[in-house]
């Protein structure tokens, strides 16, 4: 018994180690492998020095992972890790093709999505100049998705005109390509546009194309259904609209789409509101609670930003509140004196119970806010870019550099041997020009990599301030620091002085001041930076929240910190940050 | 003959610079050394006066390569030849005790100039490298316990004034269209920025320095 099962397992043993050895021919992106499986895949092909395997290998493992947790820091190093490899190989299509992966991801991110702009642009113009054009129409609609749907505050008419262009060109290549899914996605991206615009009867037209041609229960299938049911709402078709969004939420529950989930019952909540349906009304704003905290919650979206709750739920309150309004002004006017005092009654223990769901709300909300998990994907997404900006800079630095330094050494032993006249026409321009292109590899390399950062915060605030003095010789800065530095830790520093290179570039970019003054506070508790200019200003009230905004706010609040702005038009800026330095100090 | 050393992990670099010495005929190059630890065999066997450093090496930093040197070889001159530029470098190379500072995309002209000037026991500053040495020394760093007057920014003198004037935080936040911790940020700022603990005492120094009149 004993020996048979010895036997047994020596059989399997050997059957799966040849099963290996056999898919060491590497493995295609098709095949499913578990962790282990592909782990050991990469520890074999670590040991052959394999690239190709190791680039395929690791792409499949951030698969495996996006596929679990969508967002997480084993995805992104396995695609970074993979995507290093295809370039090394020189295999420019699958780094493409990687990339691509991080910045669908990147994508949905209300801070990241830039970034994501930038890795799509550049795959587009490769593809470009290939001349692959199933390859040109995919990545247009991805940028053509984030410019509709991530971008739409940026809209001045001059985009929204090239906007409308650049999706007539890329249906019309959808068209010459005969690939139904891009087509059906390129006309469900234009009706949304159109929606945008409140061009109604067309986006009708284009979403009823889309919609005729996507697969049922599929996610454009489900995209179709509510804008239409959208489009229905504002052309006050409420009961078509109800319809239409009820049988998109449907398909949201089967394909557990939390994000649409929520914006569906939002706006069946504001059709039955508009019906004066009000039970309906408020069982789906409470639907549309229970998904948001649903979406926030979900392991997919950990690190969808707070500040999206935050104007969610503050929106969905205005909106409960209207309903109560409403309530109280159309129905007590109909009833008897009697019902009125009832429903007082009654409006009074509801708006009681409303203020205990709310303040319950708030307080989820700020749990949320400091959910460990939300950190950790914040701080994966900030290593990772910071990882790769480092790389480019060394590569810049010590690559590029380097190289422009030894050819300025050739020219400069040339000089002297060459007769005059090639000496004054040829190598002293070629000299000057590569003195700066040194000095730019220098600067963006600097930008990319604060290397003085290596000798304290203090010192590179100190040198940052001194390079944008040498760009800007017009405007005076002033750089002081108060109190003793601290040691403080290099993801901090580095988090803080990333924000006071955003806002220094703001106000050297925007501001028009004559003056700068950069100041740190070092107190016992906390780190504070000023940074003050006598510039344009701008009126605080009247800005979204941009990207430098919004990511100086992220980091912040990553850094359990705060920022404090103050501007009005001709008053110049000043913005405030404090970090905490309980957990910022080096032990 | 003056017997220089190039400590430098390009390669290539290091090559091309060795080849610009070719015509100099006062200067003679003693090895090229990609590494410290190539630099100290060198540096055991030969009496070098001059060693171009630069400062990115594979295993240690040349800022502590060249206090190394200075401190073990009086008699031995190093340059800092580098591709960075942050002023705090600079300072700090010269700190260490380099006597000439330049970039690697330097002209011949000067990077002979500088060996020869080195090499007589003079330090080697070019017009940037003054600049930046002088800009330094001319703004000693503000202490408050030191005394003299602070400077203030536009909105810390307004608070100030305010303050003078009596008003709340609350009531200077209204006045200002800021928020009451953006006023007790710029409370605790000019507080520090006069060294004091209170706010008559600060208000005091204020009206010596003739902020408030």
């Amino acid at each position: 018994m004993n020996l048979l099962r010895k036997f047994l397992s020596l059989l399997i043993a050997s059957l799966l180690f040849s099963a290996v050895w056999a898919q060491t021919q590497y493995p295609t992106l098709n095949d499913r492998y578990s962790p282990k499986q592909i782990d050991s895949l990469i520890k074999v092909f670590e040991a052959k020095n394999d690239k190709k395997g190791l680039a395929i290998t690791h792409e499949l493992k951030g698969i495996f992972f996006q596929n679990i947790y969508f967002y997480s820091s084993v995805t992104f190093n396995n695609f970074f890790i993979s995507s290093q490899y295809y370039l090394e190989l020189n295999d420019r299509e699958g780094a493409f093709r990687v990339k691509k992966r991080i910045a669908d991801l990147y994508s949905v991110d209300d801070v990241m999505y830039t970034i994501a702009v930038g890795y799509y642009k550049e795959a587009l113009k490769y593809f470009e100049q290939k001349g692959d054009e199933a390859k040109i129409a995919e990545y247009n609609l991805d940028l053509l998705n984030i410019a509709i749907n991530k971008d739409s505050f940026k809209r001045t008419e001059k985009r929204v005109d090239s906007l409308e262009q650049s999706l007539e060109t890329t249906i019309n290549l959808c068209k010459k390509l005969k690939d139904q899914r891009y087509l059906t996605y390129a006309y469900n991206l234009y009706g949304s546009f159109l929606l945008q615009g409140n061009r109604l009867e067309k986006a009708e037209r284009y979403i009823d194309m889309s919609l005729q041609m996507s697969e049922p229960k599929t996610q454009l299938e489900l995209l179709n259904l509510y804008h239409k049911g959208q489009i229905k709402k504002r052309k006050n078709d409420i009961p078509e609209a109800i319809v239409l969004l009820r049988r998109s939420e449907l398909i949201a529950e089967i394909r557990n789409n939390k994000y649409l989930m929520q914006r569906i019952c939002q706006a069946l909540a504001e059709c039955y509101t508009a019906l004066n349906d009000f039970p309906k009304a408020t069982e789906y704003w409470q639907k549309t609670y229970l998904s948001i905290n649903r979406y926030y919650n979900s392991g997919a979206t950990q690190l969808a930003r707070t500040a999206v709750v935050n104007s969610d739920l503050r929106f969905a309150n205005m909106q409960q509140d209207l309903i109560e309004q409403k309530k109280e002004t159309s129905e007590s006017w109909n009833y008897v004196l009697f019902l009125a005092l009832v429903l007082l009654i009654v409006l009074a223990i509801s708006i009681r119970n409303g203020m205990k769901a709310k303040m319950q709300r708030r307080e989820l909300a700020n749990q949320r806010k400091i959910t460990t998990l939300e950190l950790q994907s914040m701080k994966s997404l900030i290593d990772g870019q910071e990882k790769e900006r480092n790389r480019v800079a060394k590569d810049l630095h010590d690559g590029l550099g380097a190289h422009l330094s030894s050819i300025k050494l050739f020219i400069e032993n040339q000089k002297d041997k060459s007769d005059p006249l090639i000496q004054r026409q040829l190598l002293e321009p070629l000299a000057k020009s590569i003195d700066e292109a040194c000095l730019e590899t220098r600067n963006i390399s600097h930008d990319l990599r604060p290397f003085s950062l290596k000798y304290g915060f203090n010192t590179a605030i100190e040198d940052l301030v001194k390079k944008v003095q040498n760009a800007l010789p017009g405007v005076e800065l002033i750089f002081a620091s108060y109190g003793e530095e601290p040691v403080i830790r290099e993801e901090v520093a580095l988090m803080v002085y990333r924000i006071v290179q955003e806002l220094l570039n703001n106000a050297a970019k925007y501001a028009n001041a004559t003056q700068i003054t950069v100041q740190i506070f070092y107190e016992t508790q906390q780190i504070s930076v000023h940074v003050e200019d006598d510039g344009l200003g701008f009126d605080l009230n009247g800005v979204k929240e941009g990207n430098g905004l919004g990511n100086i706010r992220s980091r912040i609040d990553y850094l359990g910190g705060q920022v404090i702005w103050q501007a009005a038009p001709d008053q110049g800026t000043a913005v405030i940050i404090s970090v905490p330095l309980q957990n910022s100090i080096k032990p | 003959m003056i017997k220089v050393t190039i400590v430098d992990d390009h390669v290539i670099f290091a090559e091309g610079l060795e080849s610009i010495f070719s015509d100099a005929h006062d200067i003679q190059i003693l090895a090229r050394c990609h590494n410290a630890e190539s630099f100290w065999e060198v540096m055991e066997n030969n009496s070098i006066d001059v060693v171009l450093l630069d400062i990115s090496l594979p295993d240690v930093s040349g800022l502590n390569l060249c206090e190394l040197i200075v401190r073990k070889h009086p008699n031995t001159r190093v340059i800092a030849l580098t591709m960075h530029d942050e002023p705090s470098l600079v300072k700090k190379m010269i700190k260490k005790g380099a006597m000439a500072y330049l970039l690697k995309n330097t002209t011949k002209a000067e990077l002979l100039a500088a060996i020869r000037t080195v090499y007589s026991g003079k330090k080697y500053y070019n017009e940037n490298l003054m600049q930046l040495l002088l800009e330094s020394e001319d703004k000693p760093k503000k202490n408050p316990a030191m005394g003299g007057r602070p400077h203030l920014t536009r909105r810390e003198k307004e608070v100030l004034e305010l303050i003078a004037e009596g008003l709340t935080t609350q009531q200077i936040a209204e006045k200002l269209f800021v928020s009451i911790k953006a006023v007790e940020f710029h409370r605790s700022s000019l507080l520090t920025k006069f060294g004091t603990q209170n706010t008559p005492s600060m208000i005091k120094e204020a009206i010596e320095y003739e902020f408030i009149t």
